[in-house]
């Protein structure tokens, strides 16, 4: 049986300590943590549009029109509105150059 | 800066010794000198808690829209500090009102909880500001955690009216008709007696909401201000 | 539990709970302004050295 070459050997092993830091920081930084809890923070922000879109859908694929779920397209356009028009209003104010 | 501290330490303390007495007198009209309920019995007085809970909420909700608002417009700490603040109580509030309806619903619903529209309502409500206060602790530059805070203030409190309607149509559309009452108070035949505790309660719970308002709109501002000292310092 | 058990339970919490956020808030206010009187005594004195 060969041995591996010894420079092989301590090139594994440093290769696994900078994988182990490098995995330990990359859990560590709250910029991670963030970017995993964003969708959560804006998760009840979009309920309306996830129950509207469940509705909608529903009808649509049951009887192939919206008929009782006309509100519920009603409600995703009212949202579509004001998002829409608050993004544009808030643009400026938000983004910084 | 210590003198100008004094006359609104002063202030603060007598609103808080107002809100104590409205509290104890809503406490005693609320408890002993109201009726109880035709049907709920004696677990309606939950509800001189529950109504003003809610409310003080909302108002909390909504001056946490102001001040989201006119940081983004104006960009002056004081503003980024009242959306803190009602931020914090607004969630304290919410947890209230969720815990005291649980306690209401068990000897009149039979059930701790229920994804009844209301209470869905409540809980996304809850989630949404807690929510705002993590997203603040998490981002670490003072500045951008104010500015994403302050949108998730403003889309958080517009989206509410949007979240209830929602709610309300998947909960008690396509359903059988409910055994469960929805919370509703009667004001058509209400004991005058029980509208006198529900008021002073309600001023009770405003009083002692802005007090708490005044104390942690000072803890932020004093945060603040320790902040820019050491900066100044130079760490 | 009767029903004064689900009033007093109601009660009990809740200005337990306001008491407790109001002990919290006026401690995390005084080590708050005793941080900011420190610093305004290390300002002072740094002054008087100055002058």
């Amino acid at each position: 049986m060969r041995r591996l070459p010894s420079t092989w050997r301590t090139d594994f092993c440093s290769d696994i300590r900078l994988l182990d830091s490098a995995f330990v920081r990359f859990w560590a930084t709250a910029g991670l943590i963030l970017a995993l809890l964003l969708p959560l923070v804006l998760f009840p922000l979009m309920i309306p549009v996830i129950l509207g879109t469940i509705r909608c859908m529903e009808n649509i694929l049951r009887m192939g029109e919206l008929g009782e779920a006309l509100p519920w397209l009603r409600l995703l356009l009212g949202f579509d509105v004001i998002f829409l028009t608050l993004g544009v209003l808030l643009f400026d104010h938000v983004i910084e150059s | 800066m210590k003198k100008g501290a004094q006359p609104i330490k002063k202030r603060r303390g007598i609103l808080g010794a107002l809100a104590l007495i409205a509290i104890a007198v809503g406490l005693y009209r609320g408890l002993a000198i109201a009726p109880p309920d035709a049907y709920q019995g004696q677990v309606q007085r939950i509800m001189y808690l529950h109504l003003p809970s809610i409310l003080t909420a909302y108002l909390s909700y909504f001056l946490v829209f102001i001040g989201s608002g006119m940081y983004l417009w104006k960009r002056e700490k004081r503003d980024d500090i009242l959306a803190h603040s009602a931020a914090e109580l607004g969630v304290l509030f919410t947890a209230l009102t969720i815990i005291e309806g649980s306690i209401w619903g068990r000897p009149t619903w039979g059930v701790w909880w229920t994804w009844d529209a209301r209470l869905t309502l409540t809980a996304i409500l809850l989630l949404i500001y807690i929510g705002y206060l993590m997203l603040r602790s998490l981002i670490e530059d003072e500045n951008r955690a104010a500015s994403a805070a302050a949108v998730l203030g403003i889309i958080g409190f517009l989206d509410i009216p949007l979240i209830h309607m929602s709610v309300y149509w998947w909960r008690t559309l396509h359903q059988p008709p409910s055994i469960l009452q929805p919370n509703k108070a009667p004001w058509e035949n209400v004991h005058p007696s029980m509208l006198i505790a529900l008021t002073i309660s309600f001023v009770g719970f405003l009083l002692l909401y802005f007090y708490l308002l005044s104390l942690r709109y000072r803890f932020g501002e004093m945060r603040c201000e320790i902040k820019a000292r050491r900066l100044a310092r130079g760490g | 539990m009767g029903a004064w058990g689900f009033v007093g339970l109601a009660y009990g919490i809740v200005w337990g709970i306001i008491l407790l956020y109001l002990i919290s808030l006026k401690r995390r206010y005084n080590s708050a302004q005793a941080e900011l009187d420190v610093l305004s005594s290390v300002e002072a004195t740094d002054r008087d050295v100055k002058k």
